[in-house]
């Protein structure tokens, strides 16, 4: 199991070290935006004084230094001290930088977010797996429904995320329909104390929207497992004794499906954080995607590349503790791995 | 008999609905309507659809049917090419992949030289003439070398690199990855394609290459090498062709996938610029005023129809 990890590991830190360089390098590269355009107060000072306050401004942000190790084309060396190393360096003593729009470490703004953030996805993950097993269950015993379940869950699936937000919006918290839920916001967020019970109806309508996002790919594939399953001997001895579609669902299939749950449960979790961008700009709630959204929208780039090494981070974590939980759940992986 | 029935007319449904919107898409510009898109009205400004906007206006009073018909415009010009192209380099990488492997590519190391050393002079130089002179010398050396019976064979590790590109871009979420590669460099309607197709290609190229490997191994391939054809050969007539049927409906998942996120990524206010008229765009005012169910009806409607078709219109009877 450790050599397995350390295979994922292997793998997986490199992708991302490369993503992130080049998100790096492709955000540094774009020609440097002028300050002084802009702020009255410097627009009125001579062209020699704006120019000083520009360099001071680059070698503030270490902007004045060579992006990169060395240029091609024709062939240039800059040494270590160039805008990548820093950077690098800063990255691996998990220093991500501070943000360009109010100087705060990005650590510290992300930390603030996922505040918000954590409660949403776990919530909706819990959620999302527990009614997927339920559902499940249930389309197995009644067959009827499930054609209309399937159906419908094939069209939830092909849906934007945007889009059935959207909607619940307009059906469920909205003054001319139904107003049972409070659409925007947290209600009085104290930052103190994170999410506090009183605020859970605020987190329902996202978090009915990210199940909603999540359930096809959990029920479509278990549905169909369970359906092959149900015709293989060990099953239909397990009814022959006398059980019912309940217990031998319970006691026999589901611990069989549950490796394939396993695997669409842990590629889930990064779906929700990225999914978490588009909930929380539509529901108003400050978490991590509203964060990485707005530096998105205004080039804060530090906060930029700090969001997209967490929601990597996150997606290395789900697929290790699936490595993990494969062993604990399936003996015959232990000896395999 | 039934089910089949329904499900031409299903198909039929979905395909008319597609024509229809690139027939409108296409003449977007030259429809004679009252209004244009981006015009603003500001005498009507989010008004319900009535007799002077047919399906309403937006909070900036723009008309929703114009911004609808330009938005299609918008999709045939970016989510079209971008799902062409996401496909053709994942069916191209991915059956490359699965015929070739890690050792099919094998040239002479001669020849690999006779490629590197100039381009290693281009990247020194950076000029033109220095590259040249490489190009004669490295590849004279290079000839001179194989006359005299220089034998070394090098292949080209081509299954590693595609599965490790596709691991690369597997790392971070689609979604995510868009939106920060999108500010830092989305400045045209280009650009956004390029991306979009960047990002989009390894779901296509998993299953190419899982069909060429699968295929690969057959009787037939076997024989039509016994036969002695040439590799192209083997790779088109009896790869791509037998693999052909699934990889034509990856297409349109892939231009519902590309569709999706390019209304997403305007519905976040990214995309190609806040001024295109976009669907997603609509579908983001409404939030501006939340009685307006012409914002969400009309532009939802259209994208949720859209993406149906796509995703169901094409798909192959379920065999129940």
């Amino acid at each position: 199991m450790g050599r397995l990890v350390w295979i994922r590991l292997q793998r997986a830190i490199p992708a991302l070290w490369l993503v992130l360089s080049v998100i790096f390098l492709m955000s540094r590269s774009l020609p440097p935006t002028r300050i002084a355009a802009d702020e009255s107060r410097l627009s009125a000072a001579p062209a020699a004084a704006q120019a000083q306050a520009e360099t001071r401004y680059q070698e503030r942000l270490g902007l004045n230094l060579p992006l990169f190790y060395l240029r091609v084309a024709p062939l240039r060396w800059y040494g270590l001290d160039n805008q990548y190393h820093r950077w690098l360096q800063a990255l691996v003593q998990g220093n991500l930088g501070r943000s360009y729009r109010d100087e705060r470490p990005v650590t510290v703004l992300l930390a603030e977010a996922l505040r918000m953030t954590f409660p949403l996805t776990a919530l909706a993950f819990v959620a999302a797996a527990v009614s997927a097993v339920f559902m499940t269950l249930e389309m197995a015993v009644r067959p009827v429904m499930r054609r209309w379940v399937l159906l419908l869950l094939h069209l939830l699936e092909a849906l934007p995320l945007f889009l059935v937000g959207t909607l619940l919006l307009l059906l469920l918290a909205n003054p001319d329909a139904l107003a049972l839920f409070p659409a925007y916001g947290m209600g009085y967020n104290n930052p103190d104390t994170g999410v506090s019970l009183t605020q859970l109806a605020y987190l329902f309508l996202p978090v009915v929207c990210l199940v909603l996002a999540a359930l096809p790919a959990l029920v479509i594939p278990l549905d169909a497992a369970l359906q092959q399953n149900w015709q293989q001997p060990y099953l239909v001895t397990a009814r022959a004794k006398g059980l019912s579609v309940r217990q031998a669902w319970w006691r026999h299939a589901f611990p069989n499906a549950l490796l394939p749950l396993l695997t669409r449960l842990t590629d889930m979790v990064p779906t929700l954080v990225g999914g978490a961008v588009v909930v929380e700009l539509l529901f108003a709630l400050p978490g991590a995607g509203r964060l990485l959204l707005d530096a998105a929208a205004s080039r804060d780039y530090p906060v930029l590349l700090g969001g997209v090494l967490l929601t990597a981070l996150v997606r290395l974590l789900a697929w290790l503790a699936a490595d993990v939980l494969y062993a604990v759940v399936d003996p015959r992986l232990r000896t395999a791995a | 008999m039934k089910h089949h029935s329904q499900y031409f007319w299903l198909r039929y449904a979905a395909l008319t609905w597609l024509l229809l919107l690139l027939a409108a898409a296409a003449a977007a510009h030259w429809m004679p309507l009252p209004w244009a898109a981006g015009q603003l009205d500001l005498q009507y400004i989010a008004t319900a659809p009535g007799g002077t906007h047919y399906l309403g206006t937006d909070p900036y009073g723009r008309d929703v049917l114009a911004e609808l018909l330009a938005g299609a415009f918008g999709i045939l010009t970016i989510s079209l090419p971008a799902a062409l192209l996401a496909t053709t380099i994942g069916v191209a990488l991915g059956i490359g992949a699965g015929f070739w492997g890690n050792h099919g590519v094998r040239h002479q190391l001669t020849d690999w030289l006779s490629l590197a050393i100039p381009f290693c002079a281009w990247l020194v130089t950076g000029s033109v003439v220095p590259t040249a002179v490489a190009a004669a010398v490295g590849g004279g050396s290079c000839w001179v070398a194989r006359q005299i019976g220089t034998q070394l064979r090098v292949s080209l590790p081509l299954a590693d690199a595609v599965v490790a590109l596709m691991l690369l871009l597997n790392s971070v979420p689609r979604m995510i990855l868009l939106l920060a590669i999108s500010s830092v460099w989305v400045q045209g309607p280009l650009s956004l394609i390029i991306l979009l197709a960047l990002t989009g290609w390894p779901g296509t190229a998993r299953i190419a290459r899982a069909e060429a490997l699968r295929t690969v191994s057959l009787p037939f391939v076997e024989s039509a090498r016994a036969v002695g054809l040439s590799n192209w050969r083997i790779l088109i007539k009896h790869i791509l062709l037998p693999a052909w049927p699934v990889l034509r409906s990856l297409f349109p998942l892939n231009l519902s996938l590309c569709l999706t996120l390019q209304t997403t990524l305007s519905f976040l206010g990214l995309g190609v610029s806040v001024d295109t008229a976009d669907w997603g765009r609509l579908l983001a005012s409404s939030r501006l005023e939340p009685g307006a169910w012409w914002l969400i009806a009309f532009p939802g409607g259209v994208l949720a129809a859209t993406i149906l078709a796509l995703r169901f219109g094409f798909a192959s009877p379920p065999n129940r």
